[in-house]
């Protein structure tokens, strides 16, 4: 209609006019033309009718002004005319004009006689009609944006008032059927507040049916907390005429409580105290404000002092100084100590502590004394055997062998009763850095001794226990149960923290960090150290031991935008970043922990052009390899990509997927057994790790040597690593570090990805975790629990 | 039959079926041992008038000489342990008939300790340190210019010994009484209180002209004594001068069993061999489980004779006195000899003993007395050299005896320093594909475990001047199919049976030939390249080794270090010491890196490059500018010359001291090519050209893409 030869005509008119002055001349000329046209032909076969979008409120505000039949008839957009309260005139003068700019030339200005005029329809009517119309039609979300508009922008429009009642009522009904209570309920509400006066007892007893609907459905569900938000907040919103379900429900809790309450005490009695600590607390989960609960949870607590810390991953092994092993270095420190046990970094190295006294290093670091101080009389534990031990680690074949630990020991000597002295067969920075095994260690299974302050109590399900040993005795509060909950869902784990489910979590998904640490009780804290991510070529997938398929991988993965969107949730978190090597690159400039880090090498950037090349140009060179060797061309497998199970790993090898899958390589992730953190070589083609590489001077060793989880055989590194051995002292260390980080830039052994500085939540109630710890149970003796 | 079941029950480490055809043979080989004996005898005496002098190879028996020792808590008397030395030489003369020459006694008393304690680590020179010697001062005016043992007994009246030593002479030189020498040192002998280390202080003051003291007692570092040996014949070098073998056996109660270990060592050699343990329950069953150890430990030797190319004709030690049948002392096509060198001074003394290193001999056929080989080594000419009266070069047939063999890598010029990951590639002894077998660890050691029996192809002789045309015995010998046992036995059909009716399996001419014809065709493995160049094609042919013998490439990166022979299982561990890589391979790692620098800066360059063309033609100013700039901050040919600089600078760093031997004009080479890469595909004026036309687009006013 725009283009209709009227208006093009009325354009022509225009254009032979002086501009400026005559131009109201010259409207109202085309006008009239317009009309005198209209006039020659009274039943015009191209009248024009404007036709608009479906939603109007997709277009510009305009008015419709529709031109009489007899004065050529057709209808005209306009910008919304300026009415007084635009409210249309009710009788204008016929003779009289009325100023309009249409839509498609707002740059002029038009006149039409109010005699020509035959309707005008104002934009707010266009759009009730639209309200109107897609009721009829049961949309009532496009319904409710049309009378929303109105409601913001023209709420005196006539008709809108009962429309929206109609709205409110009809659409309520319709969702109720549709059963969807939630949305039935908030229209409902938003029907009374409007309308308080219509419908005011029906309207009130069906809130409260739903309502009883809704609580049902949530307690069905096992999600206490939503059902209990609904009935606090119903209860306040209809303080004044109390709703009935709502009075059920709470006489239901009440009693409930009251009988989950009289057998807690009744558990209590006959001292089973952990099952009525557990019921205790979740009488206080559903019944908050009840003094009597609060007073018989603070009594358990006292009596039965336990702990649910809320977990993404199981354990399965324990082994509290695993490089990859989240789950098995975080219960390490229950149930078990290492031999040397890392405490701090520093500017040269961890700090240490011997388990058993303390230690020393010789100063031209080729000697290490132990002094045997604490050694529990019951455990059998001495110098001797443990210089055995250390030899077993030191020789080949044995299963208790230890490569990186063979290389540097030359021999042992017991001098004294209470004194061990190793000798190494050149100096070295950080011989006890080797040491970090396992004290169970030393026995067999079935002789094993009570080492760790708890012991692991056998349980199937979703939960581990771990109860305290007697090793020491308890001081009052400290926890006598250590309960660890697996989680498989970020937001359940969150929301049974804030309602006292749980009093810990021990590793937030990067993203609800933030989010928590607004929330009123809840302390977010950050580890001390961070963990580097990566990915270990862990098959002999053909394609790659190509190294240029291997930075084709890392070229093509926006790993920037998927820390910073995916895992982050769009935030800058400090210590969170992109790396080029497997060794950390530290918080800020001065972290001690960046020793090992060359910050010259830049991560590989994003460049899924290049990747593409790359991965052509493998293709090209393995078919020639394969052609020399007289066999047929490599098929590029897809690659399998294991993941431990949590969600920011599960999460990080899905995008890998779908950006390879932009390469053309087809890719998978394999979902690890829960609280595994590896798999055996060859099951999966790609194996994505989270290390904690708090010791790159050692740990260099221990992640790529000949027992690493990423044993390298490239001879680049095996010969990186021999020269990083043989450093003698923290510049040499430094140096063959840094140059590690170069060679595994350029060869990948592994594919660096990034650094994540985990964090944790507890609960007020919580006390004595310490300020950054390096893992959850770092300082688990100094743990209290209270009722909070 | 009774004593074979009994062996059965008793000798648990022998498989049953092996032992029963041995014995059933024994009754052939004595029949055709007496007929050798007197081919031998008669042959002797066709060669020359002086049986002692003229000795001839093929018809030479073994002289074997057996020390016993056998532990109080066995528990044999005198005339069972008599009977047993009796018997050991009765059951050698069963199994190896005229090839033996076999003489049973005890250890002599100094040695008796260490073979019953510690067999397994008993040396050669550990047992010449135990022999007895005559000492003399060197400022001694009167005995200035004696060299022999005999001139000291004719000139000194008498001769110090101290107590042990004395009642070991007399017991033994008594039965020597008659011959002069013996006889005027048994009357020269005086029985002395002081001890050896008092003894030698005398003989250096001059206090005494002369003494008697046992080898370890003597320190090197004693400048001004003079040692001359004494060759009593008991002793170990009298022994190792006058025999081909020594067997050391000792003989253990371990409760019930009876338990008896035996080790073999060449005398001309001075090389001991592995032990090997047996059991027995009854006493008088020993010598039969001695005999067994003799079959299964004793090496036959062979001469080398002829070496051209890799093609090596030998002569097989007393071969002339063997039937040809299966035989203990028999070498087969199939077996594989380990070369040695000895080369005496004018005393008969060895000046050098040594194995021909990385280096083995494959019998691929022959005779029985002259035998082909082929020289398969890890390093050029290993079997070249003179040989003449005082230098031998002589072969030993080598059996494995475990399953697997550990080989390390040492840096030739620091032997504390190992090699780590070090790649070996596998490959059979004649060549074909290599296969990766594993790398070495932090010590330096990859250990590599048994495997199947290699066939090697060989060139069939066919022209005069080949060496191994003489004998033009076809090598049609099969080794069994399946691994050897540690130790193979010696009945094994299959192992023994002589060419001329074992089974062919050879790709000869005949065998590939036209039937009728005559004429001779391509086997399927020779080349088209071979086919083309019209050179007639050598016949092949092809054996299967009885020893998993193969060839074992070392790489350190790129670079090949070292191509090494090793049979599994014969050594528990072998070394090779390698030249000293690391500098270099340090360098190729910081080059590789760099390379693939330049590779993906090659890459992203010309994409940009394409790209910013591309937004040119569509006149497209502001992308093609966009595009230029990020093309003008990628790496190019100045960033990465410096990186490669910097890296250049890294590897010659003095101080890491100066770069081994060979290794600098490896790592030039190695930056010169990477130098033309970069020239090649980086130095372009792509970036100037660009801007240019990025200019004259601007300046000709376009803005917006066209269309």
């Amino acid at each position: 209609m725009i283009d209709s030869p009227r208006f093009l005509r009325l354009r022509a008119l225009q254009f032979v006019r002086p501009m400026a002055k005559i131009a109201c001349t010259g409207i109202l000329v085309a006008l009239c033309n317009f009309a005198a046209n209209a006039q020659e032909k009274a039943t015009p076969p191209d009248a024009p009718v404007v036709e608009f979008d479906d939603s109007v409120l997709n277009e510009t505000p305009f008015d419709l002004i529709t031109v009489k039949a007899e004065a050529a008839g057709g209808q005209a957009k306009v910008f919304p005319i300026d009415f007084p309260g635009r409210t249309k005139p009710e009788s204008p003068d016929p003779a009289t004009k009325l100023i309009v700019k249409l839509i498609n030339y707002p740059d002029r200005l038009y006149e039409v006689r109010w005699k020509d005029i035959e309707r005008i329809d104002l934009y707010e009517e266009l759009v009730l009609q639209g309200a109107k119309r897609r009721m009829q039609e049961k949309e009532y979300a496009a319904a409710f944006e049309h009378l929303n508009y109105l409601q913001t922008y023209h709420p005196d429009t006539p008709g809108l008032k009962e429309l929206r009642e109609q709205f409110l009522f009809t659409s309520a009904s319709e969702m109720f059927t549709q059963k969807r209570y939630a949305h039935t309920l908030t229209v409902l509400e938003e029907y009374r507040k409007t309308f308080p006066n219509s419908r005011a007892t029906q309207v009130l007893a069906t809130i409260s049916k739903i309502a009883d609907l809704m609580i049902q459905q949530y307690m069905d569900a096992g999600d206490l907390k939503s059902a209990q938000d609904l009935i606090a907040r119903l209860d306040n919103d209809f303080s004044s005429t109390p709703l009935d379900a709502i009075k059920k429900w709470k006489n239901q809790f009440r009693s409930q409580a009251e009988e989950m309450r009289r057998r807690a005490i009744q558990l209590r009695d006959a001292g089973e105290l952990r099952k009525a600590r557990e019921l205790a607390s979740s009488i206080f989960a559903i019944e908050t404000d009840s003094p009597e609960t609060q007073q018989l949870l603070s009594e358990l607590i006292e009596a039965y002092p336990m702990i649910r810390v809320g977990v993404f991953q199981k354990i399965k092994d324990v082994d509290p100084s695993s490089l990859v092993d989240w789950p098995g270095r975080r219960a390490g420190a229950l149930t078990s100590q290492p031999l040397f046990q890392f405490r701090n970094t520093g500017s040269e190295g961890g700090t240490y502590k011997f388990i058993f006294g303390s230690f020393t290093q010789s100063d031209d670091r080729k000697k290490l004394e132990m002094v045997f101080r604490n050694v529990p009389p019951e455990s059998g534990i001495n110098p001797v055997i443990v210089s055995q031990w250390m030899l077993r680690r030191a020789e080949p074949g044995s299963p208790d062998y230890r490569a990186s630990w063979a290389a540097i020991l030359d021999s042992i000597a017991v001098p004294a009763s209470d004194r061990l002295e190793v000798r190494l067969r050149q100096p070295h920075v950080l011989p006890q850095a080797l040491a970090q095994w396992q004290i169970r260690e030393i026995f067999e299974e079935e002789k094993t001794p009570k080492i760790g302050l708890y012991a692991r109590v056998e349980k199937e399900g979703d939960e581990s226990s771990f109860v305290w040993t007697d090793l020491a005795e308890r001081q009052p509060n400290q926890p006598i149960e250590i309960v660890e909950r697996l989680y498989d869902d970020a937001k359940k784990i969150v929301s049974d923290l804030v309602r006292g489910e749980i009093e810990v979590i021990d590793q937030l998904y990067p993203s609800d960090a933030e989010l928590l640490k607004n929330e009123q009780g809840i302390t977010v804290e950050r580890y001390a150290l961070p963990t580097v991510h990566m990915l270990v070529p862990y098959s002999d997938h053909t394609f790659l031991s190509d190294v240029g398929f291997r930075r084709a991988l890392l070229y093509s993965v926006n790993r920037e935008t998927l820390l910073r969107d995916e895992l982050l949730g769009g935030s800058e978190t400090p210590g969170c970043q992109l790396i080029s090597g497997p060794f950390p690159i530290g918080q800020t400039d001065k972290d001690p922990l960046s020793y090992a880090y060359n910050m010259s090498i830049p991560p590989f950037p994003y460049d899924r052009r290049l990747a593409l090349m790359l991965v052509e140009l493998a293709k090209k060179n393995l078919e020639e390899a394969a052609k020399k060797r007289k066999e047929p061309p490599p098929v590029l497998q897809p690659i399998r990509i294991g993941v431990p199970d949590f969600e920011a790993a599960r999460t990080a090898a899905q995008a890998f997927v779908q950006q390879w899958q932009l390469l053309g390589v087809k890719a998978e992730v394999v979902i690890l057994e829960q609280g595994v953190a590896t798999c055996k070589r060859g099951e999966v083609d790609l194996l994505y790790i989270s290390a904690a590489i708090w010791e790159p001077a050692t740990d260099a060793e221990r992640l790529l040597g000949e027992d690493g989880v990423a044993a390298s055989s490239n001879p680049y590194i095996v010969q990186a690593l021999a020269r990083l051995r043989t450093s003698r002292n923290w510049r040499e260390v430094r140096q063959s570090l840094q140059d590690l980080h170069t060679l595994i830039n350029a060869h990948l052994p592994v594919l660096p990805l990034w650094q994540i500085a985990d964090s944790f939540a507890y609960r007020e109630g919580v006390k004595g975790i310490g300020l950054r710890p390096l893992s959850l149970y770092q300082d688990l003796e100094k743990w209290r629990t209270f009722i909070k | 039959m009774i004593a074979i079941q009994k062996l059965r029950k008793t000798h648990s480490c022998f498989p049953e079926a092996r032992f029963r055809d041995y014995n059933i043979t024994r009754g052939t080989r004595r029949m055709g041992a007496s007929f050798m004996m007197v081919a031998f005898l008669f042959a002797c005496c066709a060669i020359g008038q002086d049986e002692g002098i003229v000795r001839v190879w093929e018809f030479d028996p073994y002289r074997v000489k057996v020390w016993v020792s056998i532990a109080p808590t066995v528990g044999l008397s005198a005339d069972q342990q008599t009977k047993l030395l009796h018997d050991i030489e009765h059951e050698a003369d069963i199994s190896f008939g005229a090839a033996w020459r076999t003489q049973a006694t005890h250890t002599p008393r100094s040695q008796n300790h260490s073979v019953l304690s510690r067999l397994s680590q008993v040396t050669v020179d550990e047992l010449i340190a135990a022999d007895m010697s005559l000492v003399i001062a060197k400022e001694n005016k009167d005995l200035n210019s004696v060299r022999t043992a005999e001139t000291v007994i004719e000139k000194v009246t008498d001769i110090s010994v101290s107590g042990s030593e004395h009642s070991e002479l007399e017991q033994h030189l008594g039965a020597l009484q008659d011959l002069p020498l013996w006889g005027s040192l048994s009357a020269k002998l005086k029985k002395v209180t002081q001890t050896s280390i008092s003894l030698l202080d005398e003989v250096e003051s001059g206090k005494i002209p002369c003494a008697i003291v046992r080898n370890i007692d003597i320190d090197p570092e004693q400048k001004s004594i003079r040692k001359i040996p004494l060759r009593l014949p008991w002793q170990s070098d009298s022994i190792l001068r006058s025999f081909d073998k020594l067997f050391l056996v000792s003989i253990q109660r371990d409760a019930q069993f009876i338990n008896v270990t035996t080790r073999e060592i060449d005398c001309p050699m001075r090389l001991a061999g592995e032990p090997i343990a047996g059991n027995s329950i009854f006493p008088e069953l020993l010598a039969e489980v001695i005999d067994n150890h003799f079959v299964h430990t004793f090496s036959p030797v062979v001469r080398i004779e002829e070496v051209k190319s890799k093609k090596v004709r030998m002569r097989l030690r007393a071969g002339g006195l063997i039937l040809p049948e299966e035989h203990p002392a028999l070498v087969v096509p199939g077996d594989v000899l380990m070369p040695m060198v000895r080369m005496d001074d004018r005393n008969g003394v060895p000046s050098m003993l040594d194995k021909v290193p990385w280096t083995y001999i494959a019998v691929i056929g022959g005779d029985h007395v002259k035998l082909n080989g082929l020289a398969i080594s890890g390093v050029n000419g290993g079997l070249d050299g003179r040989q003449n009266k005082r230098t031998q070069r002589v072969a030993l047939r080598v059996r494995p005896n475990r399953t697997e063999t550990n080989l390390q890598f040492t840096v030739r010029t620091a032997k504390d320093v190992v090699l780590p990951g070090v790649a070996v590639f596998e490959r059979l002894p004649t060549g074909g594909d290599m296969k990766l077998v594993g790398r070495s660890d932090w010590r330096g050691i990859l250990s590599l475990k048994e495997t199947a029996l290699p066939e090697i192809e060989f060139d069939l002789p066919t022209t005069a001047g080949d060496p191994t045309a003489e004998s033009a015995i076809p090598p049609t010998e099969s080794a069994p199919t399946s691994a050897p046992e540690p130790v193979p036995s010696p009945t094994d059909q299959n192992a023994a049976t002589p060419p001329a009716q074992g089974k062919a399996k050879v790709d000869s001419p005949a065998t590939n030939s036209t039937a009728g014809s005559g004429e001779v065709t391509a086997p399927a493995a020779v080349t088209p390249d071979a086919v083309a160049s019209q050179e007639p094609v050598k016949p092949k042919g092809k054996i299967k080794l009885r020893v998993p013998l193969y060839l074992y490439y070392v790489r350190n990166g790129d670079t090949v270090l070292a191509r090494l022979p090793i049979i599994t299982g014969l050594n528990k561990l072998e070394i090779a010491d390698l030249p000293d890589d690391r500098r270099r391979l340090e360098a190729e790692a910081m080059i590789r890196g760099i390379e693939t620098e330049i590779l993906d800066a090659i890459i992203r360059r010309k994409l940009l490059i394409k790209r910013t063309e591309t937004y040119l033609e569509r006149k497209d100013l502001a992308a093609a500018k966009e595009t230029l700039g990020v093309l003008r901050l990628s790496a190019n040919y100045d960033r990465i010359s410096e990186r490669l600089e910097a890296v250049q600078r890294k590897i010659f760093d003095q101080e890491k001291g100066p770069l081994p031997l060979g290794a600098a004009p490896r790592i030039d080479a190695m930056i010169f090519q990477t130098r033309e890469i970069m020239q090649k595909f980086l130095q372009d004026t792509s970036d100037r050209d660009l801007e240019t036309k990025v200019s004259e687009l601007e300046a000709s006013g376009a803005a917006t893409p066209e269309g």
